[in-house]
């Protein structure tokens, strides 16, 4: 087992899936698709313009990286290697459509594909309703007890491991799982009224 | 489908690299079969990129089931409820690969007396299947793309046909085996992304795969498998 005196990095986490998935656990790679979906999504939006296109660059991306999971070779992060599927499978599909050229970023470099990730380029309504939901969650998280509050702080902001938030507020680690779990409860259900509220503006759109 | 609080913390403890190996196994296995746990599984993911600041838009897409059916994973055991579009694939795929294989029984029964049931016939004609050149195409289509040599095919008086093949390049040995359900206790315990169910009149027969390649391989002998058998039908 992993030393947990040591900080937990989100590396740490998805490699230890990485290697699952190495093995042929499928369903460890799953969770990472379930991860990072969402953000490679918004990454090949950025260059097709176009939700479904988005989304079917994004399936193509992470079938690519299964098919070749063998050849990660662990020494960037799996989001990092991921990531640049998806843009060069987005950068070939604008070459397969000769649209290369009304491409302006064409001959990104690691960093600057980084760089691009943070530019503000997506929908607007995407960037609305992804601002509406990052306040939802700071919301539910300032109104959590002061326990469990800092709790979850203190593993998502500075990402120590449960041993060491056990050390700082003096309680078993046991109990540090059970407050950052129940934190986390209280946050997942706002979000899930938020997307099944959003669900309900999609859908009366459509109709 | 209800689930625990005590599953769905060690998921959150999983989500922290919280969990030992044999915890994270089971908790992987959990919520395989729970869409719910998926479900939180990915709610957990968004207030991670929430408080980390990453970029998270698009949270309402989901590509993972069509990246799952893609992969060729449509014979695992997630209880999905999204799952119907699944379970198609899977009988699809189970289709194509039984009419792969009801092509060597009709190859077999040409040779035999129609009152014989399927088991004996692939017992008694296994010397005739390896020989038959149609059969053999089968088997070697079905490792197309592997650089895979046959070593050597083996058959049991039950019925069941197993050829054995080596990776020159690594070193590394698989078989494709086919047998009656009745004789393949063994195999119905195997991960099922490396066997597939056929059904047909006689009774349930198993196509499996298995050795030192890894899943990605197995699946794709299997599809092999199942182009094979959509063209030979054509």
């Amino acid at each position: 087992m992993r030393d947990t005196k040591n900080k937990i990095s989100n590396k740490e986490v998805d490699l230890s899936l990485v290697r699952r998935s190495k093995k042929g656990d499928y369903r460890a790679f799953d969770l990472l698709v379930l991860k990072y979906q969402s953000r490679l999504i918004s990454i090949a939006f950025k260059y097709v313009k176009e939700r479904q296109l988005a989304e079917d660059i994004t399936q193509e991306a992470f079938i690519k990286a299964y098919k070749s999971i063998d050849s990660f070779r662990e020494e960037s992060s799996f989001y990092t290697w991921v990531y640049r599927i998806t843009v060069n499978t987005a950068k070939n599909y604008l070459v397969s459509l000769k649209r290369k050229k009304d491409f302006l970023m064409s001959d990104l470099s690691e960093d600057d594909s980084f760089y691009l990730e943070k530019l503000d380029i997506e929908s607007p309504q995407e960037i609305l309703k992804a601002n509406e939901l990052r306040d939802l969650i700071f919301e539910a998280l300032s109104a959590l007890g002061e326990e469990t509050r800092t709790a979850l702080s203190l593993r998502e902001f500075d990402g120590l491991s449960y041993e060491q938030i056990a050390g700082i507020v003096n309680c078993p680690v046991g109990t540090v799982r059970s407050r950052i779990f129940r934190g986390r409860e209280i946050i997942e259900e706002e979000i899930g009224k938020y997307m099944d509220r959003n669900s309900i503006d999609q859908n009366i759109k459509i109709s | 489908m209800t689930i625990s609080k005590g599953i769905k913390e060690k998921v959150s403890a999983l989500s922290d690299g919280e969990l030992s190996d044999f915890e994270t196994r089971r908790v992987l296995e959990e919520i395989n079969s729970n869409p719910e746990l998926r479900e939180y599984w990915k709610k957990l993911q968004i207030s991670k990129s929430a408080f980390e600041n990453d970029p998270f838009s698009f949270v309402e897409s989901d590509v993972s089931l069509k990246v799952s059916r893609e992969l060729g994973n449509i014979l695992n055991s997630i209880s999905h409820k999204k799952e119907s579009f699944f379970v198609q694939q899977k009988n699809y795929i189970s289709l194509a690969v039984a009419s792969c294989l009801l092509v060597l029984v009709y190859n077999f029964q040409s040779l035999v007396s129609k009152t014989d049931s399927f088991s004996e016939l692939a017992s008694q004609r296994i010397s005739q299947a390896i020989a038959n050149p149609q059969a053999m195409e089968v088997l070697n289509n079905s490792i197309a793309g592997l650089n895979a040599e046959l070593q050597t095919i083996q058959s049991d008086p039950e019925g069941l046909l197993r050829a054995n093949y080596v990776l020159p390049s690594s070193g590394k040995t698989f078989n494709v085996s086919l047998s009656p359900i009745e004789s393949s206790s063994g195999l119905s315990s195997r991960p099922a992304s490396t066997i597939a169910y056929l059904k047909t009149k006689e009774g349930v027969y198993i196509i499996s795969v298995s050795g030192n390649i890894t899943a990605e391989k197995k699946l794709e002998i299997l599809q092999n498998a199942n182009f094979f058998a959509n063209n030979l039908n054509k």
